[in-house]
């Protein structure tokens, strides 16, 4: 029996000048039903590539999945056809939020516009009733005076605004599981808090399970139950957000948290690691990690259960009690 | 956009000016005496003497090139050296042939080039892409005047499946009465209801057409790719298709149309080099337009005529642009 949602030995890889580069290996994730799972990791860990794997959209032909499973609900999405995908999944069933609010609106149509092919490819609502629905939607988003905003092309809008309407967007598609991708990464903080809250109400609103992905632990933890950490493509820790972050296991999931300063003293701390060549075949934190043994060098360490639900893909953090 | 169309306009007024000017002294450099032209070959040469007064020849450059200015702000491009008749009545009269070539190749380059241009940038490096591309590479860089020989040779010669030249059967022309509404041969006789010329005429047209047409569907198609790859590429392209939007939304709309701006360049682009290129194939297959006009007119040294032509592709040339950066001016990004 798979979880609703489980991914299995993923590897996912990008062709490039110098040969296949890998940049995902994940053992094992899992969400359950109705659950937010946060997924976080530094820039350019493959949270993106994961999303995308996820839905089937990652760039053809550069990329490819050499391995692995992604079950949603009892069935396997990478043995499924692009066809299919359409067809069954991709704004039917899974639904994603992209991280860039600049990008992801089609500068040359409106906000009402792009609305009103994702109502009618999906609520199959046309003419009045569709225009009903997308002011709905916006109201959904709490997007004051949403008659006017429909006919705004997505220059002419906020930040935040756009990331309202991005979230209606997903959201009118009345997918069960959404992707929420770095949602608030480039919004002023003061203006990631409306989201964040959004995010959870809707969430708890629409009784949607979701993978929440940030590139800042503390925010996972207001948001999720369970959190994973990914580090260069490796899911290194995995567990109840609690406990990943109060009581972090991984080296690196340490450096993390306390790499959000409290003091300058602190914050210099990280500084001076002392950086080591790379390990082929080991850890892929090896260079990095100032806990590092030989073994961490010769081979790759899997995630490992240390305390109940927390697992934890570290030979030293797996060997010392807490 | 109003200040923008304005700017664009000025410019345009401004480049005329230009055009007005180089073909004035351009074709006064040449080496050949007008009033002899005027007045035929056994002219005496008090009769020239009295054609360089008339056409105003004995008068300063300047006061020629302010009087010809003049004339030309008031629609009158002067007289053919070889006809005597006003030079923009024959160009009326020749433009109609060309600008319905001119009109075949534009409804190539928009209904061919763009989607083959989609369906290659969709199917990029698939054996689709390949064809649509080795296609356009051929037919920008083959010769005009080589296509429209080829084409001859095999449908004509060959296989006998198209007429050589012209724009009708001489037997049309001599036994029926060819319509004459808007100038428009194709388009008065279909709405006289004469059939016989409009599929004769339509029977003529295919080689020109499609010698003339190549070019732009070609450029037009390898643009349209280059710049939907580009965009296909883009974060709300993605996205679109997260949403369960359609491949026919996301390919012929969301990417289409922000592409927009440089497919219609390319397109005002091409029609000019079109208009350019009538003048080797109206050649080829004795087409009574404006090409054909202005290679008696280059030959015959007929200077009010070569200038009268120059002034016209250059006025069209600025009013293609115009429409051009009107298009991209309406694409909401700019208008901010
Ligand atoms: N189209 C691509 N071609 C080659 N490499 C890519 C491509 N897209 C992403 N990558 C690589 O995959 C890795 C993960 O990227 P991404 O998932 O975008 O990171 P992030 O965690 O910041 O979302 C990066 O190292 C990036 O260079
Ligand atoms: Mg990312």
């Amino acid at each position: 029996m798979t979880e609703y949602f489980e991914i299995k030995n993923l590897a996912v890889g990008f062709h490039t000048f110098e040969g296949v580069r890998d940049v995902l290996r994940i053992e094992s994730l899992r969400i359950k039903r109705g659950e937010t799972y946060g997924l976080v990791g530094e820039s350019g860990a493959g949270k993106t590539v994961l999303a995308l794997t996820i839905l089937g959209l990652l760039p053809k032909p550069a990329a490819i999945v050499h391995s692995g499973e992604i079950w949603l609900d009892g069935q396997d999405l990478l043995k499924k056809t692009d066809r299919q995908m359409y067809t069954q999944y991709r704004g039917k069933r899974i639904t994603m939020i992209f991280q860039d609010p600049m990008s992801t609106l089609n500068p040359v149509f409106t906000v009402g516009q792009q609305l009103a092919r994702v109502i009618e490819a999906q609520q199959h609502l046309k003419g009045q009733a569709n225009t009903q629905k997308a002011l709905e939607m916006l109201e959904i988003v709490k997007l004051p005076d949403a008659g006017r905003m429909l006919e705004k092309y997505p220059h002419e809008l906020s930040g935040g605004q756009r990331q309202r309407i991005i979230i209606a967007i997903a959201l009118t598609c009345g997918a069960e599981f959404l992707i929420a991708d770095e949602p608030t990464r480039n919004l002023d903080v003061t203006i990631q808090a409306g989201i964040l809250k959004l995010m959870d109400e809707l969430q708890q609103e629409f009784k949607m399970s979701m993978l929440f992905i940030a590139n800042n632990v503390g925010l996972v933890n207001v948001v999720c139950k369970n959190a994973g950490i990914l580090y260069r493509g490796k899911l290194v820790e995995d567990g109840p957000s609690e406990k990943v972050i109060r009581r972090a296991r991984h080296p690196y999931t340490q450096t993390l948290i306390s790499a959000i300063p409290r003091d300058k003293s602190e914050a210099l701390k990280f500084a001076n690691t002392v950086i080591k060549p790379d390990a082929e075949h080991g850890c892929p934190y090896y260079a990095r990690c100032t806990l590092a043994e030989d073994a961490c060098a010769a081979s790759e360490p899997m995630l490992e259960a240390v305390d109940g639900a927390q697992k934890v893909a570290c030979f030293v953090a797996a060997r010392r009690q807490p | 956009m109003k200040k923008f169309i304005l700017r664009r306009l000025l410019l345009g007024v401004i480049v005329m000016l230009g055009v007005a000017f180089i073909t004035f002294f351009l074709t006064r450099v040449i080496p050949s005496d007008p009033a002899a032209k005027w007045v035929g070959p056994r002219a005496t040469p008090e009769q020239i003497a009295k054609a360089t007064i008339d056409l105003g020849l004995d008068q300063p450059l300047y006061v020629q090139f302010f009087k010809y200015m003049g004339d030309l702000l008031q629609g009158n491009l002067g007289a053919s050296l070889r006809t005597r008749r006003p030079i923009m009545l024959e160009l009326q009269e020749n433009l109609p042939a060309t600008i319905e070539l001119v009109f075949i190749s534009t409804i190539a380059a928009v209904f061919l080039g763009i989607p083959l241009g989609v369906i290659s940038a969709r199917r990029k490096d698939q054996w689709v892409d390949h064809l649509s591309r080795l296609f356009s590479v051929g037919v920008v860089s083959l010769p005009t005047f080589w296509v429209g020989l080829i084409l001859q040779l095999l449908f004509f010669r060959t296989l006998h499946l198209f007429p050589m030249g012209g724009q009708l059967s001489t037997e049309i022309k001599l036994t029926m009465e060819i319509p004459k509404i808007t100038g428009f041969l194709m388009f008065d006789s279909l709405v006289t209801g004469n059939f016989r010329i409009f599929t004769d005429a339509l029977w003529h047209i295919v080689l020109p057409g499609i010698t003339i047409g190549l070019y732009p569907v070609g450029l037009v198609a390898r643009m349209t790719r280059s710049a939907l790859l580009e965009i296909l590429n883009e974060d709300y392209i993605t996205a679109a298709r997260s949403y369960g939007l359609s491949e026919r939304i996301v390919l012929w709309s969301y990417a289409l149309k922000n592409s927009i701006g440089s497919t219609s360049t390319v397109v005002a682009l091409s029609i000019g080099y079109t208009l350019v290129n009538t003048f080797l194939t109206e050649s080829i297959f004795s087409w009574p337009g404006i090409g054909s006009y202005i290679a008696s007119a280059v030959i015959g040294l007929d200077y009010p005529a070569i200038m009268g032509v120059t002034i016209f592709s250059a006025f069209s040339y600025v009013i293609l642009n115009l429409v051009a950066d009107v298009i991209i001016a309406m694409d909401p990004r700019v208008r901010a």
